[in-house]
């Protein structure tokens, strides 16, 4: 048998691995509750079981044969531009780094506070795309101080601060 | 009447005035500038909601969504390049108007066809949901459980191309749901000893991820490959640009069109999943029939799709307010930023907050005459922004999504959900996994578990309660057959499919 559609295929594994340590989980959750049968372990236990299902009938169908609208789809990424497929994947490694820029700056959140990090994540992500290292410095400090001055003294939704603010 | 006064009482206040005011214009903003959707405006403008009142804070949110769905036009019909998905089916006749140079005219008329099928659907809904509200106050668990079951199945079958795919989306919602305190014993689920999870994961972090994330982030990468250069030019002079009101030749000359896209947006509003692109471009194709000219650059093709996209969102508030179910990811929004404010919809809200519901009936009436008046009068400034560069909103936009997440509660633990919800709605999207089933089963799986476990704890477990109740069963059948729709719809293709080719 051969693998069709890889993408399901593993993300159907790296699923219903995700779904056994949930399942683990849910067998530790009490059974029923003081004033019935049906307990806390009773809903999760059935949306983990039918999700588990489902992840299961992804791994049978990335074994199926493609249907003709798929093959189309795969004839039309097949037929690609070297220059295109190189494209792609460089959009692709992009992504990622701007989510990893966005996700240190949630790491650094709770270390720096709202209002260093996130200035030091936009500035990082303008200068990345071209601006001016300065000019994206001060978009970031001007953008952040406006939202901070409107959240913090006219909402009074104070925003997490840190070791330097 | 004492009710409606109550409503105009609540309305009628410079404050909830300006709110409102200030809700359309930036809805009209964000859905002129194509990339930029309403529906991220919405989530990003519940934030802003915290330090109003309940109902300024309604007022805001119903700004933003009923002035972005007229607004997406102006794209549609200058550039061709639609600025909300509603207004695809636009682009054909009114970008053909406009490089006919009738840009403006066509302009005037989507903002009067807008207008008018919003307000034909709340009269609608202003006539419908209170009955509604009065017939499901008498529902018992086992019917609002089947009832939730089929908005749900609704939203999983027409939401993408692969079943499997979106009830899988839909089932991880529900999952998320379970994170929290049990609803019933208050026994701890999936908290893993943190005690920032005992009270769940909201919805609101999970919409800000999953709508302001991939869409930074991809106009980061955009912008990267341009080297940072954000100026865009416009085809066309913006001063030149003019949006006439229809004259009644014109009005006579629509109006059957009016009349039939603002009744099918109304109806198919209804039906949870149905909302979107899918009204304007039936009432497009269907509007064919007494108006033939359709596709060669008319006002009726304009008013056509234009009616029924506005139409469609009187039409989804009947089940989201009377039902609290919502039918897309507006008005899920709505109801999220609703239930934040203690507002919970449903048909207990027709009972409860009376005076609520007659000012939401208010303002959304005033927002679509504030709406009018705006695309007439405020076209040139409108058209302008067209050519902001869309960079500068995004970094905003990104700050605004942390600061967003983080005020729901005041709790860090939803910036990481807000990052991970965009993160896997980025994956999603690439791998046609649908976002819809996944929003609608965290914002109703706590529904959804509490009135399963109600019945079956009347039924002293009996799954047959939900088939001895006549409706609870014509709910469940329904959801049954939506959930095979396509599989049906597949068979029904191929079958018609052969019998062409063996004539």
């Amino acid at each position: 048998m051969k693998v069709t559609k890889p993408n399901d295929f593993k993300f159907s594994i790296a699923s219903l691995i995700v779904m056994a340590l949930l399942f683990w989980q849910t067998m530790k959750l009490p059974t029923s509750s003081v004033s019935n049968e049906v307990g806390p372990i009773f809903f999760p236990f059935i949306v983990l079981l039918v999700w588990a299902v489902l992840a299961i009938l992804l791994l049978i169908g990335s074994f199926r044969p493609l249907t003709e609208e798929e093959k189309a789809a795969k004839a039309k990424k097949d037929a690609s531009t070297p220059e295109e497929v190189a494209k792609a994947k460089l959009d692709f490694k992009r992504s990622m780094m701007f989510f990893g820029i966005l996700f240190i700056t949630v790491i650094l959140i709770n270390i720096l506070g709202y209002f260093v990090s996130t200035t030091i994540g936009l500035t990082v992500c303008l200068t990345i795309i071209g601006w001016k290292w300065w000019k994206s410095l001060i978009y970031a400090v001007v953008a952040n101080g406006i939202l901070y001055a409107i959240f913090v003294y006219a909402l009074y939704v104070p925003l997490p601060s840190g070791i330097l603010f | 009447m004492g009710l409606f006064l109550e409503g105009l009482q609540m309305v009628m206040n410079p404050e909830t005035l300006l709110i409102m005011l200030l809700g359309t214009v930036a809805g009209l903003v964000f859905a002129v500038i194509p990339g930029l959707t309403f529906t991220t405006a919405m989530v990003l403008f519940v934030p802003l909601t915290f330090g109003l009142s309940g109902v300024s804070s309604v007022a805001l949110i119903l700004g933003v969504y009923a002035g972005g769905m007229s607004g997406g036009a102006f794209s549609a019909i200058l550039l061709g390049i639609p600025g909300t998905p509603s207004a695809a089916a636009t682009v054909y006749d009114g970008h053909k108007m406009a490089l006919a140079g009738q840009g403006g005219k066509a302009c005037g008329i989507a903002a009067f066809s807008s207008v008018f099928g919003g307000i034909f659907s709340l009269i609608v809904l202003m006539l419908v949901a209170p009955q509604l509200a009065k017939v499901a106050m008498q529902f018992g668990a086992p019917i609002i459980f089947s009832l939730v079951m089929l908005g749900f199945c609704c939203v999983v079958s027409l939401s993408g191309k692969n079943m499997v795919k979106g009830l899988f989306a839909g089932f991880a919602g529900l999952f998320l749901c379970t994170i929290g305190s049990d609803p019933l014993t208050g026994f701890a689920r999936f908290t893993f000893g943190k005690p920032s999870l005992l009270s769940g994961i909201s919805v609101m972090p999970i919409l800000i991820g999953a709508f302001a994330i991939p869409t930074v982030v991809e106009a980061f990468v955009e912008a990267k490959e341009r080297k940072g250069v954000t100026k865009s030019t416009l085809p066309f002079d913006p001063k030149t640009v003019k949006a006439p009101f229809p004259t009644f030749g014109e009005i006579k000359r629509i109006i059957k069109v009016l009349f039939y896209g603002s009744a099918l947006g109304t109806a198919l509003g209804c039906i949870p999943g149905m909302a979107g692109p899918i009204a304007p471009f039936m009432s497009y194709d269907h509007c064919k029939r007494f108006a033939p000219k359709i596709g060669e650059g008319v006002i009726e093709g304009v008013a056509a799709p234009e009616s029924a996209n506005n139409a469609t969102q009187g039409g989804s508030l009947i089940p989201m307010m009377c039902l609290g179910i919502p039918c897309d990811a507006t008005s899920a929004i709505l109801l999220g930023a609703l239930t934040l404010h203690g507002f919970v919809p449903g048909p207990l809200l027709f009972d409860t907050n009376k005076g609520l519901v007659y000012a939401i009936f208010i303002s959304l009436f005033l927002i679509y005459l504030l709406a009018l008046v705006l695309q007439f009068f405020g076209i040139r400034v409108l058209v302008r922004v067209l050519g902001v560069p869309k960079l500068n909103m995004m970094a905003v936009i990104t700050l605004l999504a942390f600061i967003g997440s983080y005020a729901i509660s005041l709790n860090y633990t939803y910036m990481v959900v807000m990052f991970l919800a965009g993160f896997a709605a980025y994956f999603m999207k690439r791998n046609d996994y649908p976002i819809m089933p996944l929003i609608l089963g965290v914002v109703l799986g706590k529904n959804i578990e509490k009135n399963l476990r109600a019945a079956l704890t009347i039924s002293n477990g009996s799954p047959r309660i939900f088939l001895e109740e006549p409706l609870s069963l014509v709910f469940l059948g329904l959801a049954v057959i939506m959930l095979l729709f396509p599989l049906i719809k597949k068979i029904i293709v191929s079958s018609k499919a052969k019998k062409e080719a063996k004539a």
